[in-house]
């Protein structure tokens, strides 16, 4: 028997915790428990109360799109690869801190996004940017491929020790972007000038824990494009 | 009021938008997830285009005769003529936007065999091609978006059509993170995906659910091919889902296999020769459905795709996605195991019916992608989705500009009213009690389970047919004493009662569509009628 404790509520609302049990095999994902408790008939906590159905967002159910990402047990996880089997009987879910409360286990990460868009991360129209294959060749093009496999789930942010939301560091999402862009860019001109945003966006405030490539459900080599950004700024001077 | 709203943001409704930007009009993107989230980043195998880079002297004529044969002359043959002919374009386009594709040494963009093509013409990233194409789509938008062209209303759940007699004149949606409902006006264009919601068990989203196409069925708009459902020869089941193993692997060459009398038994090879895995996609998942249930006597326990002959590096790089579905969900590695599969559900061919320019029916909509029925008729081609949701968006957008003018308006919030009291009707209207919606949505996906399998006929066709007019009989019932809605707040679980209901009746005609067709075509397999039959050499539309 598993307990499952759940934190509750919107913004603004006292912090509430609410316990339910359950039977379940290993095998289960937490996302697959999140779902059996929607579908009780009555949603009962461990001491009889009737709850609300919890929210929490999901899609893919396969660690493809990163909507599902949570703290399980204080750990950022996605919980569509959490297995039981790697979990005590006793599991604890919360919604990331880092990002604004919607409700219960949703957060909004829309800033992953719209940092993306502040800081001009596309490649300038073809007229002006001649896309060129050699920049995408075998070994270079298997890195760009890694870049660009990034969910967007948040669990670097959440886990990097720099990352606060309210600052001027936007963390290694957008560093990862940013690397794909800065590498695809024909102009050195173009390339000097998002070089000096990375800096200020990235580099200044990363003190290099590493712990975003650690947590990185997509295995992207952050610190490899980390190295290829440092490499391309100084081609770029 | 809007220029152009655009329902989905995956593949299909990014292309429209960005297509919608480039003849210079504003589009607002509304959907549940952001598109980094849409179903289109699990699109595993390829993008299919007649490159010649196999320099197997193929051509889009050949692209064209493969995809019209696959899905077994019930696609528009001057559509799949558009869509083939101008796939090259559609490849230099994505190439244009820095899109990832997997190369040569010489530095082209490497293709792969696919099922049922007799030619490389499956562009590739790897085992993971539409999360690529997704994020090349994206870096565009973000331009668009930035220069306020293209809006995106992401955790916007669309809820309805607004009519006005015989044309759309726009949405209501509901964002599901403040709360409130908004109306936009304008020509719509849908790229809502297919329908999975009907199902459950499938290898789609949650969220591609096709609530806006049953939304479009109930307004009055004309579906096609509904009973032409895609199962995917190689997945595998878990409790949440059943997860892809792409054709990739197979293209690779990966072979099925199962034991009979302790032996391995190629069964695919020995009913179709040499390229008999790389069939297409209805024919294998029959013939794995045959070795399983086919013979009661024996039956086989189940059936494996082996991998294990193939190169280490290949399985890790080429198929990488694949390996690690496999050993995060079953504990299994490929490169030293078989894979256990079974036929799941994947794509629906059927859907909202449109025409070459992509218009469906009615005026004022179009429709793009997984969710509109024209290119794929009773099978589609693995590579030809992605392509044609590329491919659908452009066209559906091109034909939305030339047929709406040009709004002087800036996207504005005050614009979009809030109407509360006519969508509250709306949801009453249809809706069922929301205290045990999740039950309810998992009966409705029980019978249509059990209804439109891989092996049909009339018997349980009719049996299917008969539940759910008691279901729904029975929740407008239930419906009668609702009280949830009232002066409360709108809340999601009345959205999803209410899309509940409308998919019941898309159900019924999905059903009444296989029972109409008494015949076999590709995916719709019936063994009281086991020909194809000319007679039936036509979409079978529906029409509320």
């Amino acid at each position: 028997m598993y307990e499952i404790i759940i934190r509750r509520g919107k913004p603004g609302e006292e912090v509430r915790y609410q316990h339910f049990n359950m039977e379940a095999d290993l095998d289960v994902t937490v996302l697959w428990v999140l779902e059996e408790l929607n579908k009780r008939e009555k949603l009962l906590t461990t001491d009889g109360k009737a709850a609300e159905k919890i929210r929490w967002e999901s899609n893919c159910r396969q660690k493809m799109c990163g909507a599902c990402a949570m703290l399980i047990n204080k750990k950022p996880m996605l919980a569509c690869k959490a297995f039981l089997r790697d979990l005590n009987k006793v599991i604890t879910l919360e919604p990331l801190s880092k990002f604004p409360l919607v409700e219960d286990l949703v957060v909004d990460r829309e800033i992953l996004h719209t940092n993306m868009v502040k800081m001009n991360l596309w490649l300038r129209d073809e007229k002006d940017n001649p896309m060129a294959a050699k920049y995408l060749k075998e070994k270079v093009g298997q890195e760009l491929y890694k870049s660009a496999s990034c969910i967007q789930c948040g669990l670097c942010l959440e886990v990097c020790p720099n990352y606060t939301g309210a600052d001027d560091f936007y963390g290694a999402a957008f560093m990862n972007a940013d690397y794909r862009i800065a590498n695809q860019e024909d102009s050195k001109s173009e390339r000097k000038k998002q070089i000096k945003k990375t800096e200020k966006h990235f580099t200044n405030g990363c003190s290099n824990s590493f712990a975003c490539q650690e947590i990185c459900p997509s295995g992207i080599p952050l610190s490899l494009h980390i190295s290829r950004l440092n490499a391309l700024a100084w081609k770029t001077l | 009021m809007c220029e152009i709203i655009i329902v989905g943001s995956g593949i299909a409704g990014l292309s429209a938008a960005i297509q919608c930007a480039q003849n210079g009009r504003r589009a607002v993107l509304v959907s549940d997830q952001p598109s980094w989230c849409a179903q289109s980043v699990l699109a595993a195998g390829g993008i299919n285009a007649a490159l010649n880079h196999g320099h197997d002297d193929d051509s889009a004529l050949q692209h064209e005769n493969d995809t019209w044969e696959a899905g077994c002359h019930l696609g528009d043959r001057e559509a799949i003529h558009n869509l083939t002919a101008n796939a090259p374009h559609v490849i230099q386009f994505l190439e244009d936007l820095g899109v990832i594709f997997s190369r040569t040494a010489d530095g082209e963009i490497a293709q792969r065999y696919f099922g049922g093509q007799k030619k490389k013409r499956t562009c590739y990233s790897n085992s993971n091609i539409g999360k690529q194409i997704v994020s090349g789509l994206e870096q565009r938008i973000r331009y668009y978006e930035d220069k306020g062209i293209v809006k995106i209303l992401n955790h916007h759940i669309f809820i309805n059509f607004i009519k006005n007699e015989d044309e759309v004149k726009g949405i209501t949606a509901f964002d599901r993170y403040k709360g409130e409902l908004l109306v936009l006006e304008g020509p719509v264009i849908a790229a809502s995906g297919g329908m999975n919601g009907l199902f459950g068990q499938t290898t789609g989203s949650i969220h591609s659910d096709g609530s806006v196409t049953a939304a479009a069925y109930l307004a009055g708009v004309r579906m096609a091919n509904l009973e032409m459902i895609q199962y995917h020869p190689t997945t595998i089941t878990t409790k949440t889902k059943n997860l892809l193993i792409s054709e990739a692997a197979r293209g690779e060459g990966g072979r099925i296999f199962t034991y009979r009398k302790g032996e391995k038994w190629y069964f695919c090879e020995e009913w179709f020769g040499v390229r008999g895995n790389l069939m297409p996609r209805d024919i294998i998942s029959r013939a794995i459905d045959k070795v399983l249930h086919g013979n009661e006597a024996d039956p086989a326990e189940t059936v494996w795709l082996d991998l294990t002959h193939l190169k280490k590096s290949r399985i890790e790089h080429e198929l990488g996605e694949v390996r690690s579905v496999c050993l995060d969900y079953l504990g299994l590695d490929p490169i030293k195991e078989p894979i256990p599969v079974v036929p799941g559900i994947h794509y629906f061919m059927g859907g909202i019916w449109v025409d070459t320019a992509h218009h469906t029916s009615m005026k004022g909509l179009y429709a793009a992608g997984e969710c509109c029925s024209q290119y794929h008729g009773a099978n589609r081609l693995g590579g030809n989705s992605t392509l044609g949701a590329v491919y659908g968006g452009q066209c559906a957008a091109k034909s939305c500009c030339e047929e709406y003018g040009s709004v002087d308006k800036e996207f504005d919030g005050k614009a979009w009213v809030k109407f509360d009291k006519e969508v509250k009707n709306q949801l009453k209207h249809y809706s069922i009690n929301s205290g045990s919606a999740v039950q309810v949505r998992k009966e409705l996906q029980d019978i249509m389970t059990k209804s439109m399998g891989i092996i049909r006929n009339q018997e349980k066709l009719t049996e299917g047919l008969d539940r759910l007019s008691a279901f729904i009989a029975a929740n407008e019932e239930k419906n009668i004493s609702s009280t949830t809605l009232g002066d409360n707040p709108i809340k999601l679980m009345d959205i999803y009662s209410y899309q509940t209901a409308a998919l019941s009746h898309l159900g019924e005609a999905m059903i009444q569509s296989a029972l109409m067709r008494k015949e076999s075509r590709g995916a719709h397999y019936r063994l009281d009628y086991p020909n194809q039959d000319e007679k039936y050499c036509a979409p079978i539309c529906m029409t509320r």
